[in-house]
């Protein structure tokens, strides 16, 4: 596994080669995140007299955490902090004190941060199709007929031969509508796009640049307000389902999707409609990988399904 | 739009109609004083319609004219139904100067793409109403304000008032004040008590999305909310908002009973809440007859 080390001084760089370790990267602190973004399954060790770290630790420790595709580690040569756990709790695997940097660092040290907190394979070897680009942050880059990864979001009417049965046909489609309308607000806001619709469920498309993800946000919330929201007024009462999962697929506006074939599409419809997944909101192992590491006592682990593990958000309220 | 309104009222009430519509607003309203006339004369109905219309639109009654006399074409006034001509474009035209007109609520409010304001638009001051009163408090230690950058706690602090007013702007809440760290806001119109648990609840929930996914601090925001109901004479200066036994009651329901991260209501608020909602919340085990409850956000395993 690659070690990057971010440092400006000398010496801090010496301590680690004197390892004997070769995939050490020595890179500028300030570059911070223009080298991790397009990296994936490495040790990050900040040197914590740097000055970028210096100013604005918090901020760069809380980018590291969400990046659960990476490990972080400090460097502490000045005065030997008070409290190092604070470190630990921001999700740091190692703690070099002043201390040790007089008495020198081995290679098995850094190999045993490596296999002590082990980084998904997928992320190692990418996992994904490195041909694929990121969607991005948001949909300015996105281009018809091009494939990239996205986050795409399952959601549908559970209960809808019910409502059926008490609105009618036409009672029901105007129900679907509306429980459109209002998915379309909540997810208009994180830059969700509502891609394909197929009786009482759809598709929203997500952008994604391997960071921010707006997506788990937008899910997340919208779990959380299922019993207060407007549509748990509406006049009939039932309940929806989601499911998260992180995959590539071609991009087409809605209503030019017919030719698309996508696996990623595939996997998800297969894992949010499944039987007993009712008022339910469920994560692919790939999304599980990429949410802040905070998250994970709210997810419990589902069976395997089709190879791959399922997640299911704890129920509250 | 005013002629639309006095055509309406002179060609399909009495004026004894009119009189009775006008006093559901003004109880004491004597139209023969207003036109300096004597008891004894009869006013010209047109005459009579127009100085009602003058007269409400110079106290700023004049959307609850306008409500009421859409009630009685609605739903009718003393078992009958009117019909005014023109109603619904003067109604139109009213939107288009940023009141708008709900039909569940047969009231007035101002359109909130347009402007947002402590009285919806329409309320007076010193009229007294029944609100349901939020109060919230971010809960800002000193070590949080030591242990971080104060333009991160600054930034952060701007950022969750912004989330806040736009949660309480959607379900027609309105913000009475923002002092410190805390806020007073008002439900009044629709199902006020409903909206303003949904909406202390959405914060409690924005705020937990906000602490794994935006927090730059090196601890969790934290929140305290309460909510109780009553009567409170409005006003737009904070000071006489606070003297009122309601507020004041919220404040210490904020206060002393509520642990943050969660959110504290009355029992009145609580017995407007659906089964599923409040289902949701736990009885406080208090002295004596006052009886609380709260919700925090709480995850299976976890109760």
């Amino acid at each position: 596994m690659r070690y990057l080390i971010f440092t400006d001084r000398e010496p801090i760089r010496e301590f680690f080669l004197e390892s004997g370790y070769e995939k050490l990267e020595f890179h500028s602190p300030d570059s911070l995140r223009e080298i991790c973004k397009g990296i994936r399954g490495a040790v990050v060790y900040l040197d914590l007299e740097s000055r970028p770290f210096e100013e604005d630790l918090t901020h760069h420790l809380s980018y590291l955490n969400h990046r659960s595709d990476l490990r972080f580690a400090i460097v502490d040569s000045g005065e030997p902090t008070e409290d190092p756990a604070f470190f630990f709790h921001y999700g740091a695997v190692d703690y070099i004190s002043p201390g040790l940097l007089r008495q020198g660092l081995s290679r098995e040290r850094l190999e045993q941060v490596q296999r002590l907190n082990p980084i998904d394979r997928r992320f190692i070897n990418d996992g994904w199709n490195r041909s694929v680009p990121y969607s991005g942050v948001n949909w300015e880059g996105v281009e018809e007929g091009r494939e990239y990864l996205f986050a795409l979001l399952y959601v549908g009417l559970d209960d809808m031969m019910r409502v059926q049965e008490i609105l009618g046909q036409e009672g029901a489609e105007r129900f679907n509508q509306e429980f459109r309308n209002w998915l379309d607000e909540h997810m208009d806001a994180w830059y969700g796009y509502q891609w394909l619709w197929n009786g009482w469920g759809g598709v929203y498309l997500f952008p994604f640049d391997g960071q921010k993800f707006y997506a788990m946000e937008a899910a997340l919330e919208c779990y959380l307000n299922r019993r207060i929201s407007r549509f748990s007024r509406y006049e009939v009462r039932t309940t929806f389902r989601m499911g998260l999962h992180l995959g590539s697929t071609e991009f087409q506006k809605r209503g030019h999707t017919g030719n698309i074939v996508s696996d990623s599409v595939n996997t998800l419809f297969h894992m949010a409609c499944r039987e007993g997944c009712r008022d339910e909101l469920v994560l692919s192992d790939e999304v599980r990988s990429h949410i802040p590491q905070s998250l994970y006592p709210y997810l419990e682990k589902g069976e395997k399904f089709e190879g791959r593990v399922i997640y299911r958000v704890k129920n509250c309220l | 739009m005013l002629n639309n309104v006095v055509k309406g009222l002179s060609r399909s009430m009495t004026q004894k109609e009119m009189i009775h519509l006008v006093r559901r607003i003004v109880p004491d309203y004597d139209l023969h004083k207003r036109m300096g006339v004597s008891v004894h004369n009869a006013i010209p109905h047109g005459d009579g319609a127009r100085q009602i219309v003058k007269d409400m639109r110079e106290w700023n009654y004049f959307p609850d004219l306008v409500s009421l006399m859409a009630q009685a074409e609605t739903q009718g006034i003393h078992g009958r139904k009117y019909h005014f001509p023109r109603l619904g474009h003067v109604i139109q035209l009213m939107a288009e100067d940023g009141i708008i007109y709900n039909r569940e609520t047969n009231s007035f409010i101002e359109d909130s793409r347009k402007s947002v304001t402590k009285n919806w638009g329409v309320l007076r001051e010193g009229q007294t109403c029944t609100f349901a009163i939020l109060k919230l408090d971010l809960v800002k230690n000193t070590q949080m304000v030591r242990q971080n950058d104060p333009e991160i706690v600054e930034k952060t602090f701007e950022l969750i008032r912004q989330d806040i007013s736009e949660i309480i702007n959607l379900r027609l809440g309105r913000i009475w004040s923002w002092e410190g760290d805390g806020a007073i806001c008002a439900f009044y119109y629709g199902t006020r008590n409903e909206q303003a648990v949904y909406s202390a609840m959405e914060i409690l929930h924005r705020i937990f999305l906000f602490n794994h996914f935006s927090n730059r601090l090196d601890r969790p925001v934290q929140l305290r909310l309460a909510i109780k109901t009553g009567p409170v004479e409005f006003s737009l200066e904070e000071g006489r908002i606070k003297m009122s036994e309601t507020v004041k009651e919220t404040y210490r329901l904020e206060e002393n009973h509520t642990d943050p991260d969660s959110l504290t209501i009355s029992q009145e608020v609580y017995s407007h809440l659906p089964g599923d909602v409040s289902s949701g919340f736990r009885k406080l085990n208090l002295v004596g007859r006052e009886q609380l409850y709260n919700y925090r956000l709480c995850w299976e395993k976890e109760t």
